[in-house]
């Protein structure tokens, strides 16, 4: 598998389409418990979000090199998880790992710092916007890798990010910092790790001739994880 | 309209979130009739009931951010003096290396509207931002969040620091990368785990000052 490096273009969706997802990460446990006034408001965050943000991303896709000793080395970086290092032992032909950043941008901290000034309410619901419209734009960029690694005969895992698992937030995002040129959409980390601006996500995506689960969470034995994942099913671990 | 009626009316219009409503009795009927003191404690009464309701599950949060816009509203007319001198000072803000300050707002507003002086220090908090806020209180509290475990050495250095050398300070934190034994450990008086409950739990570690 050849290096190399693309952006995937952010399609937007109606305002409508986030607003379940808003209510849901603002804190009612269902869409439906929200009143009218609730739901206006989360239309008007979404509306907001989609205005006045520009989304950036981009994606740089290596080789596999190795994995041993609970890490993955990815070029000249160490993805230190052994988590992640056991899944792809699982994997028949690891062959690809694609690395991706994208963004909200600047516009979006700009809008919630004034925001948080006047309504609690409504930086609940625009900081709830904003995790939705980013995993949003995760998902199309999701999409887009695994359509490259079908394209060579590959499978794709789900993405996994730094801070989940046991993958250590500061040093994983450091890592996948030198495996990107972050800079040119305008994203910067701190000496701990994170990033600004704030809506923004980082991660991996593994390809592999044969991949036998998508993520971790079979070989995990920690059943109440808030972020246990379907894997797949139609295979014996 | 009676005091004790004004007092319930203003109550209820804050535990309905009714901004509107709040503003419109406070512009026309004025504040004067029951006093600038009464009025911010009615407000901070619909407060307590919603922050009930919230830990009860009666409401959500987005539920209750409503009746604190509403409290907002409403305190906005109150002279910043009488606003600003209830009780003991709490300074809370996000520790250095974090960047989410979402949650800290929401607990600032809400102990904000329960009673307590609050100073926003921000986020990036840093021992030196910590020091020049309270150098010179005798009492106060210090209130540090952090979402990101990557924070947990610097507030850990800020409690220290707090515990060697201002023994009149006391020290809540909250947090996604936190729990109660974390808390502990770290040297925190106290732990909020959440925004409703962090009154409480202020309420509880100061009632341990003398």
């Amino acid at each position: 598998m050849k290096p190399c490096t693309y952006t995937t273009q952010f399609t937007a969706p109606h305002p409508d389409q986030l607003v379940p997802a808003i209510l849901v990460q603002g804190g009612f446990k269902t869409p439906e418990q929200a009143n009218d006034a609730m739901r206006r408001k989360a239309e008007e965050m979404a509306r907001r979000v989609l205005s006045l943000t520009a989304p950036r991303s981009i994606i740089s896709q290596y080789p596999f090199e190795s994995a041993g000793n609970g890490v993955l080395k990815v070029s000249s970086a160490v993805l230190r998880s052994a988590k992640l290092y056991h899944l792809t032992r699982h994997y028949e032909s690891p062959a690809g790992i694609s690395v991706f950043l994208a963004t909200l941008g600047h516009g979006f901290d700009r809008e919630m710092e004034k925001i948080m000034e006047d309504s609690m309410l409504e930086s609940l619901f625009l900081d709830a916007a904003g995790s939705v419209l980013i995993e949003h734009y995760v998902g199309l960029i999701e999409e887009e890798v695994k359509r490259r690694f079908a394209s060579e005969g590959l499978e794709a895992s789900l993405r996994f990010s730094p801070g989940y698992c046991d993958w250590e937030t500061g040093e994983g995002q450091k890592a996948l910092f030198s495996l990107i040129d972050a800079e040119s959409i305008g994203v910067k980390i701190n000496e701990y790790g994170m990033m600004t601006p704030i809506k923004s996500v980082s991660g991996i995506i593994l390809g592999a001739g044969r991949i036998s689960h998508r993520t971790p969470c079979p070989y995990c034995g920690k059943q109440d994880c808030p972020h246990r994942r379907e894997s797949r099913s139609d295979t014996v671990v | 309209m009676k005091k004790s009626e004004y007092i319930t009316i203003l109550e209820k219009a804050v535990l309905d979130g009714n901004e509107a409503e709040i503003l419109d009795i406070l512009k026309k009927k004025g504040i004067s009739p029951v006093g600038e003191k009464n009025v911010l404690a009615a407000l901070s009464g619909g407060i307590e009931k919603a922050r009930l309701k919230f830990r009860n599950g009666v409401i959500s949060i987005p539920e209750f951010l409503l009746c604190i816009d509403a409290f907002k509203a409403g305190a906005s007319l109150i002279k910043k003096g009488v606003r600003e001198n209830r009780g003991i000072p709490v300074f809370i803000g996000v520790v250095e290396g974090d960047v989410h300050d979402l949650g800290k707002n929401i607990v600032a507003a809400v102990l904000s509207s329960s009673g307590y002086t609050v100073t926003d220090m921000g986020k990036n908090v840093t021992r030196e931002k910590v020091r020049s806020c309270i150098t010179g209180k005798k009492k106060a509290v210090v209130a540090l969040s952090s979402m990101m475990s990557t924070s947990l050495a610097p507030m850990k250095d800020i409690i220290t620091w707090i515990g060697e050398t201002e023994p009149g300070i006391r020290i809540i934190v909250g947090g996604a990368s936190l729990d109660h034994t974390i808390a502990r450990t770290l040297g925190a008086h106290g732990y909020a785990e959440s925004a409703v409950t962090a009154p409480d739990e202020l309420k509880r570690i100061l009632a341990t000052l003398t």
